[in-house]
């Protein structure tokens, strides 16, 4: 196995896969620059494992699932989800201690199959509480993904940095221009960093215009972006007109999480869910709605980080000397706690 | 700045209402204080070295007297806690002359905006264009009457029912209903609001979307949420390699006169987030105007970005 530890935190858990790209088959991804292969138990439990025989290194996922079991195509070596190899098919079949697959722990919350790569015992309340996605109707709540060729803290960085919204995006969810001046609350503890911008604007976020009392006429709006390592990001978005608290119960509101899981240096995993508290029962407006924040994200950003990527011909933002300006406080901080999280973990 | 200083004295102290406390202060030399016209400000020069703005609230032509009320903010950078506990009657301390940003400007009508502590120069405005016999609305929105300063004075006031006062725990509807007041768009009537960022920000919108000119909105922030050189003070520091004292003026950077004074330091953003001029501190208290340290690396008080961060303390002594 590659030593992956000096370029990613591994010691914390990571979206390997929604829970519905998970079903009977064995599921291949390479995630922190190692291949795994996921599939389900037969009582439906997930199991990963890394995802290369230790015979003669033939990729699991070619094999076939046979009861909790992966088997070999190769020479028929079968592991069970603990990585053990229960059967061996040659000779006497001998099975050598050693023949033995690395097993990650999993744990399947919020939509999603969570998976620990690093080597101290996986601790499952590390992984921050999204159960808000969970709270209300089914048609309120969507999950979509999709892989992009640029480096997972681009990523990080975008959503951490909302004031680009104005300029890249369109229509939907301009803010009419009343992010970008604003030099946004930047707060850190325990390893999160949340930023918050409050703003007026007239007409309100298209995306909840027609949610609210008086349509076209101005709103307050609220965006709170939180961080937790390692990329995670919970961003909650609303608008009010009657001065109401700014927070997800008395806005017109949505609350989103944007995970990211390295499959390469060069190439990132992006994971996104979205819980709303408005028009929640809406299967066809629900569906509407997700393709519109995947096509966002696809034909927006994502043609701009990529770009970026290419551009700077490395992984390593910082020490190109960027320019960097108020909107950028969000996104620093979390790069420098990250990267002495990266740096206390391999030291 | 400094010329201008005039010594006075805490000559009375009171509580207003929940949060709030109103000084009058009068020159120590027994003398009229300069004349200042609604809207106008001091800066108090604390003791412990800050500089902060207040507005006055109550016009003299003759002012024997200047009165202004504090506001505790939560949030306190050191200001208005410090005069809530260490201002006292009997205090001296030393003020600016009043200035003024936020003028009456003539006018056939008069629409009058304050929420919360930017009641100041809003009733001082009120008290000044009720004598003159002026054509004027005042509204007054604030969360609850216990944090509503002057209720009684204003409930007393010869203007008394040119006052419509909004209080939010008192109604169930939006206490105050921007949509009907700026209703009337009428280019014969001006409008001057004062009150916390979010206040203003939804006041200033709601009329400009109900067709108001701009020219016609008049505003002041009341506290600063932007940092400008009113807010700052002047400073020593002291290189420790050589000993060099230099002094960073009210209206300079650290960085400024470390570069005015051939020292070098790398430097990108020149505005707190890149962390390329972070400097070591040796001795002294850095107030500290960055976004780029952590929490744990700002309480520690030991790094600083020169580019933007200034000094609480008198003397920063910096590893350089």
């Amino acid at each position: 196995m590659k030593d992956t530890s000096r370029k990613f935190l591994t010691n914390t858990w990571y979206a390997a896969a929604l829970s519905t790209d998970v079903t009977d088959s064995l599921f291949k991804r390479r995630l922190l620059d190692t291949p795994v292969v996921i599939y389900r138990r037969n009582d439906g439990s997930p199991v990963a494992l890394h995802d290369r025989c230790p015979h003669r290194f033939a990729p699991l996922s070619m094999g076939k699932k046979k009861d909790d079991c992966v088997v070999c195509p190769y020479h028929g070596l079968a592991f069970n989800g603990e990585g053990k190899c229960t059967h061996n098919p040659h000779g006497g079949g001998h099975i050598p201690a050693k023949a033995e697959v690395k097993s990650y722990p999993l744990m399947e919350k919020y939509g999603f199959i969570w998976i620990w790569m690093g080597d101290k015992p996986a601790d499952p309340g590390m992984l921050p509480d999204y159960s808000q996605l969970d709270n209300g109707h089914p048609n309120a709540l969507a999950h979509t993904y999709m892989k992009r060729p640029c480096n997972y803290e681009l990523i990080t960085d975008n959503v951490m940095d909302l004031s680009h919204i104005d300029h890249l995006h369109g229509e939907i969810i301009t803010t009419r221009g009343q992010l970008s001046p604003q030099v946004p609350n930047v707060k850190d503890e325990n390893n999160q960093v949340a930023v918050r911008w409050e703003w007026e604007q007239t007409p309100p976020m298209m995306i909840f215009n027609d949610f609210l009392d008086k349509p076209g006429e101005p709103a307050a709006h609220f965006v709170e972006v939180t961080w937790s390592h390692p990329t995670h990001i919970q961003l909650t978005v609303g608008a009010t007109q009657d001065g109401s608290a700014m927070d997800y119960d008395n806005t017109v509101s949505q609350y989103d999480l944007h995970t990211c899981t390295p499959e390469t240096e060069y190439s990132t995993h992006y994971f996104f869910a979205t819980r709303r508290n408005h028009n929640v029962e809406d299967a066809e407006f629900n569906k509407i709605k997700i393709e519109g924040m995947h096509g966002a994200f696809e034909d927006e950003d994502g043609p701009i980080l990529d770009a970026v990527q290419d551009q700077m011909e490395t992984n390593d933002f910082l020490a190109l000397d960027p320019v960097l300006i108020s909107s950028d406080a969000g996104p620093v901080r979390v790069r420098r706690i990250l990267k002495s999280m990266i740096e206390q973990e391999s030291a | 700045m400094n010329s201008e200083l005039i010594e006075v004295e805490v000559v009375n102290k009171s509580t207003e209402a929940e949060g709030i406390v109103s000084f009058e202060l009068a020159s120590t030399a027994g003398e009229v204080l300069p004349a200042f016209t609604p809207g106008a400000h001091i800066d108090l020069v604390l003791p412990n070295g800050l500089i902060r703005q207040y507005s006055l609230y109550e016009h003299n032509d003759q002012p024997h007297s200047y009165k202004i009320a504090v506001l505790r903010e939560l949030q306190s950078r050191g200001g208005s806690e410090y005069v809530h506990q260490n201002l006292n009657v009997g205090t001296t301390l030393q003020i600016s002359a009043p200035r003024n940003h936020f003028e009456l400007v003539p006018a056939k009508r008069y629409l009058l905006l304050a929420g919360g502590i930017g009641v100041t120069p809003i009733m001082c405005m009120a008290g000044q264009l009720a004598a003159q016999h002026a054509d004027f609305t005042m509204h007054y929105c604030c969360r609850s009457r216990e944090r509503m300063a002057f209720h009684d004075k204003l409930s007393a006031a010869p203007f008394a029912n040119q006052v419509q006062l909004h209080i939010d725990e008192e109604s169930s509807q939006p206490a105050f209903d921007a949509a009907s007041v700026f209703a009337n768009v009428d280019k014969d009537t001006h409008l001057f609001v004062c009150g916390p960022k979010g206040f203003m920000d939804f006041v200033i919108n709601s009329a400009k979307a109900a067709g108001w000119d701009d020219s016609n909105i008049h505003f002041e922030y009341f506290s600063g949420v932007e940092m400008t050189p009113d807010d700052a003070d002047s400073f020593q520091i002291k290189l420790a390699s050589c000993g060099k004292l230099l002094t960073v003026k009210d209206d300079q950077t650290v960085l400024q006169v470390l570069q005015d004074n051939g020292v070098d330091v790398p430097v990108s953003c020149e505005q707190g987030v890149c962390g390329t001029c972070v400097t070591k501190i040796i001795d002294g208290e850095p107030e500290h105007r960055d976004l780029f340290l952590t929490q744990a690396e700002r309480d520690s008080n030991s790094v600083f970005t020169p580019c933007c961060s200034r000094a609480k303390s008198p003397l920063l002594v910096l590893d350089l």
